[in-house]
């Protein structure tokens, strides 16, 4: 088989979180398009909260991307720190206002009402675990007022199941959990990824068995079965670099093991 | 490129290291069994010897027999909890080669120098709150770091970036804004605390440049403001 084969199907494992590379999964779809319903609620705060690696901001650059040709949103990727940069990023990004002092959150409610706004503005927190306390609660009064709809993610440590029951377990917030894929979820995302990278016949290479020890090796975790096939299709690139003969009929459990000891999942 | 012979090699290990356990439990199974067989086989032959020889010890012989077929029984299970305890080792070597991968970690060493150094700084007439504020914000760090480590996301470095501005650790601040910079050049946020941070470090001419260079291709708003208050001083 082609050596550019392998190749592509390699880098359709890159880490990469862009729309484009986002793929439709029944319960993904369905977890999305309630999130895109609520969205659409003026009441509640929304949060998306799961462990590293499930998708949190690929949905949040999905529906960013899918939003903003419609309706104001913004898309704050690293949590902004200082709470008068916070408010300013907002004034400049909602109302096109420029600030050079320092504007704190009684400052920028007054500008709020001065400047009402025909549909609410969508915010989007990535790594909202990172905010400080003072200022998620802020953030809190600010979607009470129904000034702007904020949706976050929460990265989920011990932490910050803490910070879960303090702040976030309270009406006004719609909570959606993220998860692992299940081992027939996870068959699909493969699937999937090869197809849109046009690898079909890479994609017949995986048995069921190959599933079932990805599946064991990852736990359904994307960002790990990225890393486990990346590396995997690294391997065969090698092999057929240096002119060995392999299996192209189907994919080796050998391979992935090598690729799980290479990546870190295996400890050998 | 990958390897690929080592990488071999290591698969070798830790099929063989997987297999292992069965593979002692199995010879000793067979040995335990074999013992347990001879045993049998040489007290039928020695019964066979016997009887015909001396009659009236056969009762004599036959609790004797019993005697001795105890502790051999016993010292056979011994020999099972021996090899139950042989197996109950080998992971705790495949964890011990762990420790010893996981050690090489390059930028680790160099948080837990500057706790040390950011624990002795603060004064003693500084309240309570802030300390503690401060070491939230260095757990914050390390709990980043552990995932930029697994992810390399800028978005995380960033915020790396950030936080060390905040704690007015410039020369940190400067080094993961250049990280994030590295892996995605086009944030605008990473150039802002990276000329930010040069300023504070004393080198306003390089902060200017830099951002004169960032603001020709990108017209970043937020980049122009910070050119302007650095030239007039209304940033230092
Ligand atoms: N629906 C999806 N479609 C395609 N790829 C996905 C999807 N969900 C997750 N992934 C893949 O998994 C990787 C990890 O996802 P993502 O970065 O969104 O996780 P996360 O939950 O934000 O993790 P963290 O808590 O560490 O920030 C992405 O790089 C992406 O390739
Ligand atoms: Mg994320």
């Amino acid at each position: 088989m082609d050596i550019a084969l392998f190749e592509s199907s390699k880098n359709a494992f890159l880490d990469i979180v862009e729309a484009k590379e986002y793929i439709q999964l029944d319960r993904i779809s369905m977890v999305y398009q309630s999130l895109q319903e609520s969205v659409q609620k003026p009441l509640k705060m929304i949060m998306l909260y799961g462990k590293p690696g499930t998708g949190k901001s690929m949905f949040l650059t999905k529906l960013y991307n899918d939003l903003k040709e419609q309706q104001p949103i913004f898309f704050y990727k690293t949590p902004i720190l200082d709470e008068s940069e916070f408010f300013k990023t907002l004034a400049q990004d909602l109302y096109g206002i420029k600030y050079n002092d320092t504007l704190n959150f009684t400052h920028f409610m007054k500008i709020a009402s001065a400047n009402p706004q025909d549909s609410t503005p969508i915010i989007l927190l990535d790594e909202a675990q990172l905010y400080a306390n003072d200022l998620m609660e802020k953030i809190r009064l600010l979607s009470d007022s129904r000034i702007v709809k904020f949706v976050l993610t929460l990265h989920k440590t011990e932490k910050e199941d803490l910070i879960a029951k303090e702040h976030f377990q309270t009406r006004i917030w719609e909570s959606i959990e993220l998860k692992n894929a299940s081992k027939m979820e996870l068959k699909l995302y493969i699937q999937k990824k090869l197809m849109k990278a046009n690898c079909f016949d890479i994609s017949n290479m995986f048995t069921q068995k190959n599933i079932t020890l990805i599946h064991q090796l990852t736990q359904g975790n994307y960002r790990d079965t990225n890393k486990l096939l990346y590396t995997l299709f690294e391997i065969y690139v090698t092999y057929i670099k240096k002119l060995k003969k392999i299996n192209t009929k189907n994919i080796s459990n050998k391979y992935i093991e090598m690729a799980a000891i290479h990546t870190g999942l295996i400890n050998a | 490129m990958l390897d690929i012979e080592n990488l071999e090699r290591r698969w070798l290990y830790y099929k063989i290291e997987k297999a292992l356990p069965f593979a002692i439990l199995s010879v000793f199974s067979l040995l335990v069994l074999f013992i347990i067989l001879a045993f049998l086989q040489s007290q039928k032959v020695q019964k066979i010897k016997k009887t015909p020889l001396i009659k009236k010890e056969e009762e004599h012989l036959n609790i004797k027999k019993v005697e001795k077929k105890q502790p051999i029984k016993t010292s056979s299970f011994k020999e099972e909890e021996d090899v139950k305890q042989l197996i109950t080792l080998t992971p705790s070597l495949s964890f011990i080669d762990k420790i010893s991968i996981e050690e090489p970690k390059t930028i680790k060493p160099q948080i837990e120098n500057s706790t040390v150094e950011r624990q002795e700084t603060p004064k003693e007439e500084e309240k309570s709150k802030i300390i503690i504020q401060h070491q939230d914000s260095r757990k914050d760090i390390q709990d980043v770091l552990k995932r930029f480590h697994k992810n390399n996301n800028p978005v995380l470095s960033l915020f790396i970036a950030k936080k060390y501005y905040e704690l007015q650790e410039y020369k940190h601040a400067y080094d993961y804004a250049l990280i994030t910079n590295n892996i995605d050049s086009h944030i605008e946020d990473s150039w802002i605390i990276f000329a930010k941070s040069l300023v504070k470090l004393g080198k306003k001419q390089m902060a200017i440049d830099t951002l004169k260079q960032y603001i020709n291709h990108s017209n970043s708003k937020k980049a122009s403001m910070l050119l302007q208050n650095i030239q007039n001083g209304r940033f230092k």
